[in-house]
């Protein structure tokens, strides 16, 4: 098992219901996670695509066996049940069943995505953490739970990919940089370029998109100021 | 009259192609058609116009305004002895001081933001015509300036190591300004030697049309051709060249120059 493949995983430890636990790849089998992991009944793991091995096969970042993907993914959910063996060596192992539910980043974006490894962990933190588990304390992996379960993948799944769009903006100090417009997705690029040709602002309301417009200003690269009582947005 | 033309910046990949001849000439044959016109010395690693267009009286320069020191647009154009031409100066850089290299990425962009509300505010103070003479080559001052305007004339030199340098880059570069805005970039041949014979001739040609078919490539339209001349170059030798005796030298070319810029406007000037 190639551990250096597989970028970030996720690690729900459902006998505590503890911290969900982010760690890169190379580090989820031998240091103090491997305990949770053991104990988890089931693992969330994000990792990155591999198809060099020619059968499209996420490698574990966990200590689990390489996962046979069936199909050609963008992005895509898999949960599948594992039987840990028990290890008698450790007080964690279980021997009971084991899920595992993948995101699976695809190979093409991979290296793309490697630069941004905090920011997509800090998501897979914020978004896992809002998964219930409570269910499978039973041991049952139902219907509910697993469409439960690919639902959440997804969107976090989507804000992977959002924020990894968005990264670059979080990088800069100022819109007026023509490396970070260039580089921008469209649907952002479009409102940065109004902004900056605009250096003394614009009334809000000319900017139709407010989801645009918020991350923009959360990313500090525009001020929301208020002149005769309406709202306008300077570029900075 | 008060026809707003908008911001031409005169721009080359490399130094000494002639752009503060063109962009003194240009503006020149601008303010002779009655467009209120201003000249930005914004070459702040070699500015020319201290020297070329001598100041009538002391004022603050374009870097004053960069730097904050001033903050009313309307302080920084100072009159020349041609009527309608207006000049905003670059100070000589101070020795053992490298403005360009000190000031950060962060620092270029906050410039970036004061030039687009300055070149916006010299519109609505009245000038017509606003003709930054840019610096050359691909710094951040460069850029930016290239960004402030909506026509840009690159003045190349037939000179195969001159224009080659130059072809990597620019078709990235205009490409991104393009994206940003609805502008026209141009080039233009200058000090271009009148050949002498059947020989000479079918080398240049060949040469101007292999560069004219790349220039294409890139999107940048056909400025037209000056010609060397040796008034101009040895007239500038001088302490205190007067511009308005080489107007005649490029008149032809900066006249064709003017109208196809004002042509792609909708303007009409005589
Ligand atoms: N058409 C021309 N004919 C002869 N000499 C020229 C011509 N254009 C420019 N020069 C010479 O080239 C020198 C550099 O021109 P300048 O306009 O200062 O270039 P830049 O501003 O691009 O550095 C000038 O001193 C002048 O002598
Ligand atoms: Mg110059």
């Amino acid at each position: 098992m190639d551990l250096n493949i597989a970028e970030v995983c996720i690690v729900a430890n459902l006998q505590t219901m503890g911290p969900l636990y982010v760690t890169d790849a190379g580090k989820g089998f031998f240091d103090n996670n491997s305990g949770m992991l053991l104990a988890a009944r089931i693992i969330i793991t994000s990792g990155m695509g591999n198809q060099a091995s020619g059968m499209n096969k996420l490698h574990g970042p966990v200590p689990i066996p390489e996962l046979e993907l069936d199909q050609q993914y963008l992005c895509y959910f898999y949960i599948n049940e594992m039987t840990q063996k028990p290890n008698p060596d450790t007080p964690y192992s279980t021997g009971k069943g084991t899920y595992i539910v993948c995101i699976v980043i695809p190979e093409e974006i991979k290296n793309d995505i490697r630069p941004y490894e905090k920011q997509i962990e800090d998501i897979l933190n914020l978004e896992g953490k809002g998964i219930e588990f409570s269910e499978t304390m039973s041991g049952e992996l139902t219907t509910k739970l697993t469409e439960d379960i690919s639902v959440r993948m997804k969107s976090i799944f989507e804000h992977i990919m959002q924020s990894f769009d968005l990264a670059p903006l979080f990088e800069a100090t100022s819109l007026f940089n023509l490396g970070l417009i260039a580089n921008l997705p469209p649907h952002i690029s479009i409102i940065a370029k109004k902004l900056i040709l605009n250096p003394k602002g614009l009334p809000e309301r000319d900017l139709k998109d407010n989801k645009v417009v918020n991350t923009l200003i959360n990313a500090d690269l525009v001020t929301r100021v208020t002149k005769d009582g309406e709202s306008w947005l300077i570029p900075r | 009259m008060s026809d707003q033309i908008g911001t031409l910046t005169v721009y080359s990949t490399r130094g000494g192609n002639g752009k503060t001849i063109t962009s003194v000439m240009l503006a020149t044959a601008a303010a002779k058609r009655n467009l209120k016109t201003v000249i930005i010395d914004a070459d702040l690693e070699a500015p020319s116009l201290m020297h070329l267009l001598k100041p009538v009286r002391d004022g603050p320069t374009w870097v004053d305004f960069l730097e904050e020191n001033v903050s009313d647009i309307r302080e920084l154009p100072r009159e020349c002895n041609i009527p309608n031409l207006d000049i905003i100066y670059s100070p000589l850089p101070k020795v053992g001081k490298n403005f360009l290299g000190w000031k950060t990425k962060d620092w270029w962009q906050q410039s970036l933001k004061r030039s687009m509300i300055a070149e916006e505010e010299l519109h609505d103070i009245g000038y017509d015509l606003v003709v930054i003479d840019n610096q050359s080559g691909t710094s951040l001052n460069s850029v930016n300036n290239m960004v402030l305007a909506d026509t840009s004339v690159m003045v190349i030199r037939p000179a195969t190591y001159g224009v080659g340098a130059a072809e990597n880059f620019i078709g990235e570069m205009y490409r991104v300004l393009r994206d940003l805005k609805p502008r026209q970039d141009y080039y233009m041949w200058n000090q271009v030697h009148v050949p002498t014979d059947d020989h000479e001739s079918l080398i240049l040609e060949n040469f101007l049309n292999r560069w004219d078919e790349s220039m294409k490539l890139h999107g940048l339209l056909y400025g037209g051709k000056i010609n060397f001349s040796t008034k101009l170059n040895l007239g500038l030798l001088g302490e205190t060249p007067n511009m308005m005796d080489f107007f005649e030298e490029t008149r032809k070319p900066i006249d064709s120059l003017l109208d196809k810029l004002l042509q792609a406007k909708g303007i009409e000037t005589s």
